[in-house]
C-alpha cells in the first residue's frame, strides 16, 4: 500500500507541479479563464496568480507531507474547484479555454473532463491517506520531488524538440519566400 | 545530505521545466509573427482563365497528361532561386503525380538545369519537359515561377505559386514513398 501511495504521490505531484508552473508562464490566460467563469476583471487578475501558487503548494504538500489532513483537503479542494469550473462551463454551454497546462494546451476547454476527474482526485487523496499514514522521511520526499521534476522536465523537453523542428521548417520556408518575393 | 542533493535535483529540474516552457512560448510567438508577415507557406492563387477545363496537350504538353486522373505540373525556371531549391529538394527522383516543366532561355540552359538537379528523364518515365523560350508558358499566360498547375481527369483545374519545399510536399497529389527533403 505504501508503494502505491508513493506512486500516486509522485504522479499527483508531477501533474500539479507541471500545471502550476506552466500557468505561471501564462497568467493572462488564467485571468481570462476566470473572467469567462464570471469573476470580475480586477479580481480575475489578482486571483490568476493564486491558482498556480495553490497547485505548487499542494504538490509540495503531497511530496513532503502526504499524511497531513491539510494536504488531503487541498487536493480535494483543488479537484473540486476544477470540477466546479467545468460544471459552470457545461451549464452555461460556453467554450471556455482551460489553460490548465498553460498556453501549451491552448486547445483544451473546460467541461466534462474536469468533472470526471474529480473522483480521481478524491480517490488519490484516499490512497494517500491510507497508503501513507505516517510522515515520510525527508529523503523520500526529496526523491519524489526529484523524480517528479525530472519527469515533467523530460516531457517539456520533448515538446520543445517538436517546436524546434517546426521552427526549423518555418525558417527554411521563410528563407525561400524571401528569395521569391522581391521578384514579384 | 542525500535529501539536500535530491531536493536540489528536484528544484533544478523544475527550473529547467519553466525555462523550456518559456522557450516553447517564444518559438510559438515567432511562428505567429512569421504567419502575420505572410512568409509562412503562403501560396498565391493564380487565375488560369481560359485554361481551366482544357487538356494540357492543347498547350504543347505531353498527351500523357491528358490521361492523368490527378497530377501536379510544376513550372520551374533556371533563373529562379526558389525553383532551384525545389529542384534540389526532389533529390533526382520525382514523386508519383509530379510533372516538371523547365523554363529556360535556351535548350542548353534547360539541359544544364536538368543535369544539375539530376532530373534527366529515364526510359518509360518522361515527366520532365523542357520549354525553351517559354513557348508553353506563353500559351498559358504564365509569367512567374515556381507555379504548380493542378490537373484532374486530364484537364487543368487550378494553379498557384509554390513558395517552399514544405508546401510542395503538401500538394503532391498522390502520396509518395520518396521523401522530399524539407
Amino acid at each position: 500500500m505504501t508503494a502505491v501511495g508513493l506512486c500516486v504521490a509522485m504522479v499527483m505531484a508531477a501533474v500539479l507541479l507541471g500545471a502550476g508552473l506552466a500557468k505561471f508562464t501564462n497568467l493572462g490566460g488564467i485571468a481570462s479563464t476566470l473572467q469567462a467563469l464570471g469573476a470580475p476583471a480586477t479580481w480575475s487578475h489578482r486571483l490568476s496568480g493564486l491558482v498556480p501558487f495553490s497547485e505548487v503548494l499542494t504538490a509540495l504538500g503531497v511530496l513532503f507531507a502526504p499524511h497531513s489532513p491539510w494536504t488531503l483537503v487541498a487536493v480535494v479542494a483543488l479537484g473540486g474547484a476544477f470540477a466546479l469550473a467545468g460544471l459552470v462551463a457545461v451549464l452555461h454551454k460556453e467554450r471556455i479555454r482551460c489553460n490548465c497546462f498553460g498556453s501549451s494546451a491552448a486547445g483544451g476547454y473546460l467541461g466534462l473532463t474536469q468533472i470526471l476527474a474529480l473522483p480521481a482526485w478524491v480517490g488519490g487523496a484516499l490512497i494517500l491517506h491510507y497508503g501513507i499514514p505516517s510522515p515520510l522521511p525527508p529523503a523520500t520526499g526529496a526523491s519524489l520531488l526529484a523524480a517528479a521534476g525530472l519527469a515533467i522536465a523530460t516531457l517539456k523537453a520533448v515538446a520543445l524538440w517538436k517546436v524546434v523542428l517546426e521552427a526549423r521548417g518555418d525558417r527554411l520556408s521563410a528563407e525561400e519566400m524571401y528569395v521569391w518575393l522581391p521578384q514579384y | 545530505m542525500a535529501a539536500t542533493v535530491l531536493s536540489a535535483v528536484g528544484i533544478l529540474s523544475l527550473l529547467v521545466f519553466v525555462l523550456f516552457s518559456v522557450l516553447v512560448e517564444v518559438f510559438r510567438d515567432v511562428r505567429q509573427i512569421r504567419d502575420a508577415l505572410g512568409i509562412l507557406d503562403r501560396p498565391l492563387t493564380i487565375d488560369i482563365g481560359l485554361a481551366a477545363g482544357t487538356p494540357p496537350s492543347s498547350y504543347g504538353l505531353s498527351r500523357q497528361l491528358d490521361d492523368e486522373p490527378f497530377a501536379l505540373l510544376l513550372f520551374l525556371s533556371d533563373r529562379c532561386a526558389t525553383c532551384r531549391v525545389l529542384a534540389a529538394s526532389l533529390g533526382g527522383t520525382l514523386p508519383a503525380g509530379l510533372w516538371i516543366v523547365v523554363e529556360a532561355a535556351t535548350s542548353q540552359a534547360a539541359a544544364e538545369f536538368i543535369e544539375m538537379f539530376r532530373m534527366t528523364p529515364t526510359s518509360g518515365d518522361e515527366r520532365v519537359f523542357v520549354d525553351p523560350a517559354g513557348a508553353v508558358a506563353g500559351r498559358l499566360g504564365l509569367n512567374m515561377t515556381p507555379v504548380g498547375y493542378r490537373i484532374e481527369n486530364g484537364v487543368f483545374t487550378s494553379a498557384g505559386t509554390v513558395p517552399s519545399m514544405r508546401y510542395l510536399a503538401s500538394i503532391i497529389p498522390i502520396p509518395s514513398e520518396v521523401p522530399i527533403g524539407v
